[in-house]
């Protein structure tokens, strides 16, 4: 009943950030790659609230995106674990030490949520060049991501520090 | 929440269980699902373009304004008045300006039967995934969009519509790479097959070794497989590809189409490819295999 309820609170929030994704990174570019509001928001999450925080989350807004942006329904949720994953690695031990952590992290959970998600277009049939798609789509979109991550980090850990029992 | 603690049997059961789901989309069978989630997100989307105009609107404005001001000292006054109209009438003229233009299109275009649908999202060097080169927009099975039908601006071919939901529609851009459009040049009749390609200028390939091609000639359709009708202007040459191992010539073209800023498009709902069209006929409905037929150029 819990997850029930969570699922339907989560659900407006969801379709907003994947009318987001939809409408406006799009108009974000650096160099042809674009920002990824899902890959950023469940990196904020999982950093700011672990991984099973985010877990949720992503199965809801994963198949959304899929929807909204024209990609096989669920291919974004292998990505996305891998995501949660990797953003959770030290998750307690270096949120608020160093902010070079999470736009690390960032960058890399771009390539590995970029590779699977061309792995898994191509075995649908998709033909990719996987040297173009990198160096025009994932890389520039990796920068734009940890650019993000790096306007959105320090309210989100001032805000995760007050909340915290001294 | 006993669920949702990420184990290593519980993350596989959802990668499969999304794998499937994968699969059905695939097969088409998950066609409703991605229609309700359209149509849940649909005011969402259309409320963040109306926004993000708005802000572009004032942001234009702004510009102009510190311009004006450096300019014309004397007229800041006036300017700050014409300001507040002008943030009302900008949007209104734009529009006006481009349906004006798709007008005239229309009207050069006597035989093609035109509808108009504002994108209310977009994708790659587009919309939410730049892998994938498919827009939105907010008409669909409802207001007699099918699979299909050419989808142009007044400067030209933008693709054809992929899905069909009740109340919106997803366009497959020229530029997505599994896109493949017969074509041909204007200048030189030299045939080909245009395809898209993730982050780089579609290429037109197949084009016969003994037909000259140069830069700068226009790519218009072809007609051939009645996939689009004859003689829409897609893109211009810019670089023509000759290797002695290759028994075709290849060419780089640049859509004429800024599919960056896209904002309104038309669909051309008397054109059904011929594909579509044997469907129809399968299913007994020759409503729309008629009109398609007469726009045979």
């Amino acid at each position: 009943m819990r997850h029930l309820s969570a699922i339907l609170l989560l659900l407006p929030i969801a379709l907003f950030l994947a009318a987001m994704q939809a409408t406006l990174a799009g108009r974000i570019q650096l160099l042809g790659g674009q920002p990824n509001f899902l890959l950023i928001a469940l990196v904020l999450l999982t950093m700011a609230g672990g991984r099973r925080a985010a877990l949720l989350p992503a199965l809801v807004l994963a198949p959304l995106v899929d929807s909204l942006a024209g990609l096989p329904l669920g291919a974004s949720v292998a990505p996305m674990l891998a995501v949660i994953y990797l953003a959770g690695l030290g998750e307690r031990a270096l949120f608020g030490a160093r902010l070079g952590w999470p736009m690390f992290i960032t960058l890399v959970a771009t390539v590995v949520a970029d590779a699977i998600l061309m792995f898994e277009l191509s075995l649908l049939g998709r033909d990719f060049s996987w040297l173009d798609a990198f160096l025009r789509i994932t890389l520039p979109g990796a920068a734009l991501n940890a650019a993000l991550i790096f306007v959105l980090y320090l309210p989100i850990d001032y805000w995760r520090a007050s909340r915290s029992p001294l | 929440m006993q669920l949702l603690r990420p184990r290593p049997l519980g993350i596989l059961v959802v990668i499969l269980g999304a794998v499937v789901i994968m699969l059905l989309d695939a097969a088409g069978f998950m066609t409703p699902v991605n229609g309700v989630i359209h149509d849940a997100a649909r005011p969402f989307a259309t409320a963040l373009t109306e926004l993000r105009v708005g802000v572009s609107d004032v942001v234009n404005t702004a510009r102009d304004l510190r311009t004006l001001r450096r300019r014309n000292a004397e007229l800041e006054a006036l300017v700050e008045r014409l300001t507040v109209e002008n943030l009302q009438l900008s949007e209104i003229a734009t529009e006006n300006e481009q349906l004006r233009r798709f007008f005239e299109f229309a009207q050069a275009n006597p035989t093609y039967d035109l509808r108009g649908g504002q994108i209310i999202a977009r994708v790659i060097g587009g919309r939410a995934n730049p892998l994938v080169a498919a827009l939105d927009i907010d008409l669909g099975r409802e207001h007699g969009i099918e699979q299909g039908m050419p989808v142009v601006t007044d400067r030209g071919l933008v693709g054809r519509v992929s899905e069909v939901y009740p109340q919106s529609s997803e366009i497959l851009l020229l530029t997505d790479s599994t896109s493949a459009i017969n074509v041909m040049t204007q200048a030189s009749r030299a045939p080909g097959v245009l395809r898209g390609r993730t982050g780089k200028l579609p290429l037109m390939d197949y084009i016969p070794p003994d037909v000259e091609v140069s830069p700068g000639e226009i790519v218009i359709t072809s007609g051939l497989g009645r996939d689009f009708p004859k003689g829409l202007v897609v893109g211009q040459v810019v670089q023509v590809l000759q290797n002695d191992n290759r028994p075709f010539q290849q060419a780089v073209v640049r859509p004429t189409v800024n599919f960056n800023r896209l904002e309104l498009v038309l669909i051309v709902t008397n054109f059904l490819p011929e594909s579509e069209l044997d469907e129809t006929a399968e299913n007994g409905d020759e409503s729309l295999a008629a009109p398609a037929a007469d726009t045979t150029p």
